[in-house]
């Protein structure tokens, strides 16, 4: 049988000359932790915005070419809000709150997915918030949080949706290394909960322990996939990590 | 949790008590103006209330509301004068015209995602363009504006000698927006349209169709807008383009929202109860001689509550009671 929870097939976009993604296909299984890697510009957030159908600045949210597969259905094109109404949800590089709501609010709008009963989806804010940490900042205004904070709140706010891939962009930049180990191993929790997760990060030594799998970005394209251990020792990857001799040393 | 709970039933008593006191007031204020203000406060508050949705908690400012006003003012006249047509049919009946319109313009302007300054730019000339449209429309009477005949007095056509029985009906239609926006506002829209406000991006992302409750906030404000539009029309007995269809109706009704305080229910009603009554009786203070001069008076309030109370004076209120009860604690 097909274990694909998402299928990605020669995914293309173009932003003017800029090709911000060129013909990327890759699978993420169900129940895995796979990363999404590569330097500053190589189009991992965009990709991101293309699997979701998230509203892009200025050009079309759709992709030149190719389509996105989730669950079996063909996803491209819909609105994000169908999308997280079918089980995926994402979170954005920058953890974005909504602001002058409080914790407990944020919660609630993921909640209301499922559910048009304010005092069911408090009920489920308040325990998708006790599972993050933050149960008893729940009445706080978001937009006083912390950046570790900020980034819980947007988890929880995305397993309000009770997806079942949750797509993190970013989620362990701008830590410290003890709010890293937290949010590291908050992630590793979710995931035995037997939700998929799909990451975008930078910090190589929290992604790498965790992750069963990972896709490399360079400029736009796909230029290695593997097991963690199978990545780190691609030329390739090297090269567009560490530069040219770098890669010739080692 | 007790403690909640016994504080609710204290504030519903409250609001009771507050809602019999202003049925009464005029019972025992029995002066021509006052009654007049207050017809205008009622009417003006409704209007916030139903701007504020729109421009409040969905965050999306409209300076081209009077267009739905003057649309339920003139169809309700309209009707009544050359067909005969109950108000009060003609009241449901604008207000439907002012919903088809409102969606005729809101699958353009959501549809391309016009947001922030340019849908505040879209609405200013979507009003300027209703009131020049109705300007230079002779059938509705041109810029002259048109007379609704006089009949005997009876509530089944709105017409009454006193002003009374207008204040009722105004007021009663207050409260029944009131508790409508009570009802959305703790409603799943209510958080939506807040969540959409904050950030149209993430909403979508958390599943809100952002785009269909967009269009709904619009209807219902459009809606609500159109029958205090009729009501207005029924009371002054006369209207024109420049009364109905004008900037300053737009403008009026953003500003009583925003001073009194957006995102609340209880800021557009201290808006109009402010700024009414300031601007009535200062132009009937100063009279024909000082046009103009209400609105330098209402403008030197404007700037004050902007600079020492942006967030509108419902909030000094809410700051005030939330002291209250720490102290009661």
């Amino acid at each position: 049988m097909n274990n694909a929870l998402l299928e990605v097939h020669n995914v293309t976009k173009r932003f003017g000359g800029l090709t911000a993604n060129k013909d990327i296909s890759f699978n993420i299984s169900k129940g895995q932790i796979t990363g999404l890697i590569g330097p500053n510009g190589a189009g991992k957030t965009t990709l991101f915005n293309l699997i979701t159908g998230t509203a892009i600045e200025g050009y079309s949210r759709l992709p030149d070419e190719g389509h996105v597969i989730f669950k079996g259905n063909n996803i491209t094109g819909l609105k994000p809000n169908s999308i997280c109404k079918q089980g995926m949800v994402r979170t954005f590089q920058n953890s974005r709150c909504l602001d002058s709501m409080t914790a407990l609010g944020n919660v609630m709008i993921g909640a209301l997915v499922r559910t048009s009963l304010i005092n069911d989806a408090k009920k489920k804010a308040v325990k998708y918030l006790e599972t993050v940490g933050l149960k008893d900042k729940r009445n706080i205004i978001s937009s006083n949080f912390t950046v570790a904070d900020k980034k819980k709140l947007e988890i929880a706010r995305a397993l309000a949706t009770e997806p079942e891939l949750l797509l993190l962009d970013e989620p362990m930049s701008g830590l410290t290394p003890l709010e890293l180990k937290e949010e590291v191993n908050l992630i590793k929790d979710i995931n035995q909960k037997g939700i998929t997760i799909f990451i975008i990060e930078h910090v190589m030594e929290a992604l790498m322990p965790i992750a069963d799998y990972i896709i490399v970005l360079d400029s736009g394209e796909k230029i290695a996939s593997g097991t963690p251990k199978e990545v780190v020792k691609n030329p390739k990857v090297i090269k567009a990590y560490m530069g040219v001799d770098y890669a010739i040393i080692s | 949790m007790v403690m909640v709970t016994k504080n609710n039933q204290k504030n519903k008593i409250y609001q009771v008590l507050i809602v019999i006191l202003v049925f009464l007031i005029p019972l025992f204020i029995r002066n021509i103006f006052f009654h007049h203000v207050l017809i205008m406060v009622v009417l003006y508050a409704t209007l916030g209330l139903a701007w504020n949705l729109m421009g409040g908690y969905l965050g999306y400012v409209s300076f081209g509301h009077a267009t739905f006003f003057g649309i339920g003012a003139y169809t309700s006249a309209i009707l009544f004068r050359n067909f005969g047509v109950n108000p009060w049919l003609g009241i449901i009946i604008g207000a439907a015209i002012a919903v088809t319109v409102a969606s005729l313009i809101s699958f353009p302007v959501f549809g391309f995602t016009l947001r922030g300054h340019y849908f505040a730019i879209g609405t200013l000339a979507l009003g300027e363009i209703s009131r020049i449209l109705a300007e230079n429309f002779n059938y509705i009477g041109g810029a002259r504006g048109i007379l609704i005949p006089l009949k005997a007095s009876s509530f089944s056509i709105i017409q009454f000698e006193s002003k009374l029985p207008f204040f009722y009906i105004f007021f009663t239609f207050l409260l029944l927006t009131l508790l409508i926006m009570n009802a959305i506002v703790n409603s799943k829209m209510g958080y939506y349209l807040q969540a959409i406000r904050e950030d149209e991006n993430v909403a979508e992302a958390l599943g809100v169709n952002t785009t269909k409750y967009k269009h709904f906030a619009f209807y219902i404000s459009a809606f609500i807008v159109a029958i205090v539009g009729s009501f207005y029309a029924q009371y002054q007995l006369y209207i024109d383009p420049n009364m109905v269809f004008g900037m300053m109706i737009s403008v009026q009704m953003a500003l009583i929202a925003i001073l009194g305080g957006c995102n609340t229910l209880i800021g557009p009603i201290i808006g109009a109860m402010i700024f009414i009554p300031l601007s009535e009786y200062i132009r009937s203070f100063i009279g024909g001689e000082g046009r103009g001069i209400n609105l330098i008076v209402l403008g030197i309030v404007v700037l004050i509550i902007i600079l020492f109370q942006p967030q509108g004076v419902a909030q000094l209120i809410k700051s005030f009671i939330n002291k209250e009860g720490r102290n009661n604690e």
